[in-house]
């Protein structure tokens, strides 16, 4: 139900302007078109007027507004809600502002509600019209007629006339499907309270390195035993050259030699431990 | 002489042999080189592990152990020219 308040005032500051709409129903109201066909300049500052929709018609003080403060704590009107049933008995009651009959009746409502739609519709068409007119100033280039739509959700735009059936992958580059040599971190944790996650994303990748540095190793020790055994053959062939003499050059050779044997030895004993290694290691990240 | 030519060659071909374990023993670090790499690419993309770690471990040490073998097997071989040296000198 509107309650409209009439300012009376001779304060030129708001002359003649309307304090609020009140409306517990929240409707548009017409209350400053009526205002402005009748000039209220002459009524006396604080004029108290009757609220027309009060039922036993006792009058409404009007005070000045306090400009800050929200009017539904300024105790400018003394809140009253009306219900329909109180205005049914009442005849020829019509709104000043919108100068409709209440309370509004089956027929009525339904008027209101097809004049909205109507009202609804003529804007979409009238809106329709105007855009497909094309004189749009910073209109831009139509679309291609052969391009699609970007099928990516929040996104604006068109894609370029495809090369291939859309259903094949190549043609159209989706951005939601990650390759699989690529590696998308930040989004999951790799551990979350001390205790890793176990993305398995480059599983298959890291396992081909692992298994590639393996097999530098297994290279590594064909060219140890192959140093050995160069290094067995010189040992021979020295040891032949000495026989029971005291050569020290030839005992030097000897030592040397035997030296770089020993570290050959080490070295393979070290990598074929190191494979071992290797492969336990593939053997957990598999698992 | 013929002794000497004989023992001449004999030496010969053990500096040969020592200078062939000398070229597979430069290409075998190399090799340990890149495998080092690669495995610690692995322990910093990846969780550590005892394996892992153990593996790198004993990749040092070859790498020591190579280095070593490499520096040791020029020696010899200095040792080896020396005595054909004094062999016909």
């Amino acid at each position: 139900m509107r309650v409209h308040v009439f300012v009376a005032s001779r304060n030129p500051a708001w002359l003649g302007k309307c304090a609020f709409q009140y409306s517990d129903t929240g409707s548009y109201c017409r209350l400053p078109e009526f205002h402005r066909m009748h000039d209220l300049s002459d009524l006396p500052h604080n004029h108290v007027v009757t609220c027309p929709f009060k039922p036993h018609g006792s009058p409404v003080e009007v005070r000045p507004l306090e400009p800050g403060r929200p009017a539904a704590d300024r105790g400018i009107i003394e809140y009253h809600k009306l219900g329909f049933d109180i205005l049914r008995d009442q005849e020829n009651l019509a709104c000043p502002a919108s100068l409709m009959h209440w309370p509004l009746s089956n027929g009525a409502r339904a008027t209101l509600a097809q004049q909205a739609k109507d009202l609804t519709q003529q804007f979409n068409r009238d809106t329709e019209a105007e855009a497909d007119e094309g004189d749009w100033e910073f209109a831009g280039e139509p679309d291609n007629p052969q391009s699609q739509p970007i099928k990516h959700k929040g996104r604006m735009g068109r894609e370029p006339e495809p090369t291939s059936a859309d259903w094949a992958l190549n043609g159209r580059e989706d951005e939601d499907i990650i390759p699989e040599d690529q590696v998308v971190t930040g989004v999951v944790p790799d551990h979350v309270q001390g205790q890793s996650v176990g993305r398995s994303g480059m599983l298959g990748h890291n396992v081909a390195i692992v298994q590639g540095a393996l097999a530098r190793t297994d290279q590594v020790i064909s060219l140890a035993n192959e140093a050995a055994m160069a290094l067995d053959g010189v040992v021979h062939t020295v040891v032949e050259i000495k026989g029971d003499g005291h050569s020290e050059t030839l005992i030097g050779w000897l030592t040397n030699l035997e030296s770089a044997r020993l570290e050959l030895d080490k070295i393979r004993r070290h990598l074929s431990q190191a494979n071992e290694r290797g492969q336990s290691f593939i053997n957990i990240i598999t698992s | 002489m013929s002794g000497i030519a004989d023992t001449a060659a004999a030496a010969q071909e053990a500096i040969d042999a020592g200078n062939h374990a000398f070229k597979a023993i430069a290409v075998a670090e190399a090799e340990i080189i890149k495998a080092q790499g690669v495995v610690r690419a692995i322990l910093g993309e990846m969780e550590s592990s005892g394996a892992l770690a153990d593996w790198i471990m004993l990749l040092n040490q070859t790498h020591s152990n190579l280095i070593i073998a490499r520096n040791t097997v020029p020696v010899a071989n200095e040792f080896g020219n020396r005595f054909l040296v004094n062999l016909f000198s």
